[in-house]
């Protein structure tokens, strides 16, 4: 790849550049002890590079020249095809014919401990991140708390129809207000049902409870809809709706930096969210029980319940694609006891059951 | 090999006589085999250390499509660092984590309806929009004074802070246009970061009208508007027959309506749907992934066919730049022609999307060997006169380019 260039300089020839200017003079080397001398074809001295501080920038591979710097001499370079001069040179330095290796080598080396340190740092995050979300959550002002829970809860209520039963609603009320913990922080719960056929309820932040019409359908007797509510009230207790948000966002900031929002990203985030929500829902489970026990209700309704929507889910989600963990597992970890009152008596039950009744529907 | 490389023949009309200056080219002498070995390393690195190899990969990369460009016989360097490129990203990072951390802090605080709120929400996206301007310019600057020939080094010089507001500005004027500005909008820029490049101590000279942009620019923009409306139709006639988005509707409203609300607003009780007998989980896979089919498609047809519209205007703005720079003495010229652009880009995105961007060290091959062709460079360049700047040259590397904009190379 020799090139005949405008000053008549012959190919295949050692040349060098100063740095200064961008013209290439020839020259030849001569090694004289620690030092490499840069001679011009008239025997001249243009620069004196110490040995031990050449470095090779590149090889050629089609010419076999090696493209050589100085650490002191910012863009001087020495362009040295293969001669007995430079043989002796690479002889002499032995870094210098295994450059590529040394460069390599010293890559490797800087990549393997910076990805020790990304994986401590994405350690301590992963095992850090929950309980520190828990202390951040728990730091949050009530207020703030409370008027995004107002927000939340407002999506639901203003897009929704909602069932306006008076008796119904006081007989929830009141079952809520029983089973809500003294130490329950912040303001008293509101209940809301909503016209949803999912057998489902919602824990939002700022106190706040959302019925499904669905659920109080499914529900067969006052205990199993105490027992979701129990499950849903101690989210509340347990500070979750909050815990949750605070532990989406950042996860979201860092998987949104770190990968630019791309599927990988999203997918690690999606499984991230999911190993929570599964802790979550058992540790609410678990203060479910200990609610309705408190509140001297029957506490096996949780698990009569999920036995029974479990019967009726059809089977092919795989257990860790769901958000929530298998409902057969969850009833076994908490069967709860039959000891305790029933939670609502008839009249009230009556009232919570005809609550989305037409008649008394305003919504 | 003469300095003449193979096709590339030079357009008859050039913006400025040029005489019988003699005509120089840059000639690429990179192989696939090294490329595609340093683009598998690259991937398999990044793999098993979190991706933090890609910094030095690409420097690789870099320095490999460098060291095998050439010049009046000698090879262009890359000096940059995989180091500087990392730091460079983690500096971002870190503002990124800072300010978007800070924001979500802002807007829970404040309530998502909040007026507070509101502005923060259209300020984020402004202030992303402004970087990526940022980026563009200190990227550039990167680049240049980590490319040495013959011993110098490139430069730039002005600020990417003041860059970054004149390009959003420019750009903002572009949209209150319906982008029929755009040809003035990016004469301008380039003019602004061309005439800000070095090498060594001299600088590249340029000033254009973008008065010759504007006859390709309208007939791809017609083209285009024409072609995006048929694709429109296509999507809406497929979802229409279809009926697809309201049997998705139907479906989720069925089943698991609340898995999706309760994702961000609480936590769900362990409840799950039981009136699924129509609308099963595999149903609504099933139809999403048709959807999604639907729009991936109308994407990848709009991408293939945009870059067929604006090719001639691509060709016009290279021809435009090339034929209006100087450099020292020297001029230049570019032959590439619309079709050829349309038939590079084109050809890439097919190349690097059906082979699941395997084949992208081809594309990256194709368009180097492109650019070099259809690049010529007139006149004799005063090597004694060119000598090294003295301009500042950045610490750290595109940090805001790698978050915005991961660029071909």
């Amino acid at each position: 790849m020799e090139t005949t260039s405008p000053s008549g300089i012959p190919p295949t020839r050692d040349r060098y550049l100063d740095g200064v200017t961008a013209s290439s003079r020839p020259v030849r080397i001569a090694l004289s002890g620690e030092a490499l001398n840069i001679l011009d074809p008239g025997g001249r001295t243009l620069a004196a590079w110490p040995v031990a501080a050449l470095r090779v920038i590149d090889e050629n591979r089609q010419n076999g020249s090696m493209i050589l710097s100085v650490t002191d001499a910012e863009g001087a370079r020495l362009v040295l095809y293969p001669s007995d001069e430079r043989r002796e040179l690479l002889a002499a330095r032995s870094s210098l014919a295994n450059w590529q290796r040394h460069r390599g080598l010293g890559e490797l080396r800087t990549v393997a401990i910076w990805s020790g340190v990304v994986l401590a740092i994405a350690a301590a995050g992963y095992f850090g991140w929950r309980p520190l979300a828990g202390v951040i959550a728990a730091a949050v002002p009530q207020a703030w708390e409370e008027r995004l829970g107002d927000t939340f809860r407002a999506a639901f209520t203003d897009s929704m129809r909602t069932c306006n039963g008076g008796a119904g609603l006081a007989a929830l009320q009141t079952l809520v207000e029983r089973i809500a913990p003294e130490t329950l922080p912040g303001r008293a719960i509101t209940v809301d049902v909503v016209r949803q056929g999912q057998p489902n309820a919602l824990a939002l932040p700022g106190s706040h409870v959302l019925v499904f019409e669905g659920l109080i359908a499914e529900a067969d007797s006052p205990e199993m809809l105490a027992g979701v509510l129990a499950h849903e009230i101690a989210h509340l207790d347990l500070d979750h709706p909050t815990r949750r948000i605070v532990e989406q966002l950042g996860l979201g900031v860092i998987v949104t930096v770190a990968f630019g929002g791309s599927d990988v990203g999203n997918a690690g985030l999606l499984l991230a969210t999911l190993s929570y929500s599964r802790e979550s829902e058992a540790e609410a489970d678990d203060r479910a029980i200990e609610l309705l026990n408190d509140a001297g209700i029957r506490s096996d309704g949780l698990a009569r319940f999920f036995r029974k929507i479990d019967g009726d889910r059809p089977s092919d989600v795989p257990d860790w694609l769901s958000t929530h963990p298998d409902l057969e597992a969850r009833a076994a970890a908490n069967p709860g006891s039959d000891a305790g009152e029933s939670g609502l008596d008839d009249e009230a039950w009556t009232a919570v059951k005809t609550v989305c009744a037409r008649t008394t529907d305003n919504g | 090999m003469s300095d003449q490389a193979q096709g590339g023949t030079l357009p008859q009309t050039l913006a400025r006589p040029v005489g019988s200056l003699p005509e120089r080219q840059f000639e690429y002498v990179g192989r696939l085999g090294p490329l595609y070995w340093l683009f598998v390393k690259n991937l398999l690195l990044s793999f098993i250390t979190f991706g933090i190899y890609r910094f030095w990969g690409r420097t690789n990369i870099r320095r490999y499509i460098w060291s095998n460009t050439r010049f009046m016989g000698d090879a262009f360097e890359y000096t940059g660092k995989g180091s500087e490129l990392f730091a460079g990203f983690l500096i971002v990072f870190g503002v990124f984590f800072v300010v978007s951390t800070a924001i979500q802090i802002l807007v829970l605080g404040f309530g998502p309806e909040s007026p507070v709120s509101a502005v923060l929400n259209i300020v984020f996206p402004i202030f992303i929009g402004y970087f990526v301007f940022v980026a563009q310019y200190a990227a550039q600057r990167y680049r240049l004074t980590r490319t040495v020939w013959r011993g110098l080094r490139g430069g730039m010089t002005g600020s990417a802070w003041r860059y970054g507001f004149y390009a959003f500005g420019v750009t903002l004027l572009t949209g209150l246009t319906l982008t029929l500005a755009r040809p003035w909008a990016r004469t301008r820029l380039i003019e602004r970061r061309l005439s800000n490049s070095y090498f060594g101590d001299a600088k590249v000279s340029v000033a254009f009208s973008s008065r010759p942009l504007y006859p390709s620019y309208i007939v791809g923009l017609a083209a285009f508007a024409v072609g995006a409306a048929v694709a429109g139709y296509a999507i809406y006639a497929v979802l229409a027959e279809t009926n697809l988005m309201e049997r998705i509707v139907d479906l989720f409203s069925m089943s698991g309506g609340g898995f999706g609300e309760s994702e961000s607003s609480g936590s769900e009780s362990g409840t799950v749907d039981k009136t699924s007998k129509q609308g099963s989980e595999e149903e609504i896979v099933k139809l999403v992934f048709l959807v999604l089919g639907v729009y991936v498609a109308a994407f990848i047809f709009l991408a293939l066919f945009a870059s067929i519209c604006f090719a001639w205007f691509d060709a016009a703005t290279a021809r435009a730049t090339a034929g209006n720079s100087t450099f020292q003495d020297l001029r230049f010229a570019s032959s590439a022609t619309g079709g050829q652009i349309a038939w590079l880009v084109t050809g890439n995105i097919v190349l690097i999307l059906a082979s699941f961007l395997l084949a992208y060290p081809i594309a990256v091959q194709r368009t180097i060997r492109f650019i070099a062709t259809h690049c010529h460079v007139l006149g004799t360049l005063d090597v004694e006169r060119l000598r090294q700047n003295t301009l500042v040259k950045s610490r750290t590397g595109e940090g805001l380019l790698e978050v915005f904009d991961p660029g071909m190379f």
